[in-house]
């Protein structure tokens, strides 16, 4: 029996949409180790695999940061999965003195416990300042109020050999008290994850370097109704953790000028993942307004719409995909849920015809019948 | 350089296909800066126009020196 090679899936459950599955803390991991399962080789981003104090890794999924990735899907950039990352700690000097301390507890308890490589350390001039907004569609969003600051900071640390960043900045504790009521209640938007998203794309863009974010916040009062999708966020002083493993795997980012000759094609060889080999994209069916499904749809990527509530609606009907039909390489599948965009990935992982899993069929036709 | 939170709408007319959308949309966004961060928040058809509409949350990097 010869064994199936995997396919490459993207995972895209965007940030601070709240969608039902992977708008709260990590709570879309599950379905992410389902798929990574399916496909046996997953790529996702830091908001489905981050979970607080709670992260899984895997070794068939690829933790790409939400930049890079629309650098990956559009050809710009390779992916080449490493063993282990040397992750820098960029602090804010906004964290207060027990703050900053818990974190790098939290950072020596990673490599104490953990085997990460972790380090150097380094805390920004000046406090960084973050605003958070909400769109009107009820997105989250923010701003940083001293990019320099943080890139400034984040530059010593590439070339004082880190070869991924994490960063840490302090949060406005007195963010919207109602907003923040009803998300650890499950029925909110997660107000600070627009920024954080915000945070880590400036520093891959302008570092091409594995970045992600944990938020610094004072401890919540404790809520006795507590959605359990939310809990991960509530064992701990930090964040931070969640983010270390999963930087600590994430692939370097290659950019596609620098494998132009021939011997740097040949040095990188089969290792690199390109956008060409991407398989499927898994995307929820209210956010296929972003630059990844775009891409994705520009380049006959099959896409697997997968019914999954957020504050969007920007589904497959308002973005005409549904039209595309009989355009050449139309591939848009849709899924009622995980388990079943886990069904799709498998059948064409092993080049199972979705329509004969499906009733009723169609008799064949001849062309002239057209 | 300073980073700007913007939301605007745009027009989609009916010729421009699914498969060019996206460089439509980040000629459109260079005007307000660097696109950092975007996404299509909502599309609205105008039926009079015969066109959709489409709503862009977005943040860009503005650099000093562009004025």
């Amino acid at each position: 029996m010869t064994k199936t090679e995997p396919l490459p899936t993207l995972l895209i459950i965007p940030t601070g949409i709240g969608c039902s599955v992977g708008g709260y803390a990590g709570d879309a991991i599950p379905a992410a180790r389902l798929l990574a399962g399916a496909s046996e080789c997953l790529i996702t981003h830091p908001n489905v695999m981050n979970g607080g104090s709670l992260y899984w890794p895997d070794s068939c999924i690829q933790y790409v940061e939400g930049y890079s990735l629309n650098l990956f899907v559009a050809g710009e950039v390779f992916l080449k999965p490493v063993r282990q990352q040397k992750v820098g700690l960029l602090l804010d000097a906004g964290l207060e003195a027990d703050l900053k301390k818990r974190h790098l507890q939290v950072a020596d308890g990673c490599v104490a416990s953990l085997g990460l490589d972790i380090g150097p350390v380094i805390t920004t001039e000046r406090a960084i300042g973050i605003n958070l907004k909400k769109g009107l569609s009820g997105s989250s969003w923010g701003n940083i109020e001293k990019p320099d600051v943080l890139l400034r900071a984040a530059e010593k640390l590439k070339k004082a050999g880190a070869t991924a960043i994490a960063v840490v900045t302090r949060f406005p504790d007195d963010s919207d008290e109602l907003e923040t009521k009803l998300y650890r209640r499950g029925n909110g938007v997660d107000i600070i994850s627009g920024v954080e998203a915000v945070i880590s794309h400036f520093l891959v863009k302008k570092l091409l370097i594995p970045c992600a974010h944990a938020p610094a916040l004072a401890p919540l009062p404790i809520d006795y109704d507590l959605d359990p999708r939310a809990s991960g966020e509530e064992i701990g002083y930090t964040f931070l953790q969640s983010v270390l493993v999963g930087l600590s795997r994430a692939p370097d980012l290659i950019n596609k000028s620098a494998i132009k000759t021939k011997e740097n094609a040949f040095l990188h060889g089969k290792s690199l993942l390109r956008d060409t080999d991407l398989g499927a994209v898994v995307v929820p069916e209210g956010a296929l307004g972003g630059e990844a499904v775009l891409s994705c749809i520009e380049r006959f990527i099959p896409l697997i719409v997968v019914s999954n509530q957020g504050v969007l609606d920007v589904s497959s009907i308002k973005m005409r995909i549904d039209c595309l039909s009989g355009e050449k390489n139309n591939n848009v599948l849709h899924a009622e849920n995980y388990l079943e965009a886990a069904g799709l990935i498998t059948a064409l992982r092993h080049g199972v015809n979705i329509k004969s899993l499906r009733r009723p069929i169609d008799c064949l036709k001849e062309l002239n019948e057209e | 350089m300073n980073l700007e939170f913007i939301e605007l709408d745009l027009d989609w007319p009916c010729e421009l296909s699914l498969f060019e959308l996206k460089n439509y949309i980040l000629s459109k966004l260079m005007e307000y800066g660097e696109p950092l961060r975007w996404a299509i928040t909502s599309v609205t058809a105008n039926s009079e126009k015969k066109i959709q509409i489409i709503s862009i949350e977005v943040v860009v990097i503005i650099n000093q020196d562009m004025g």
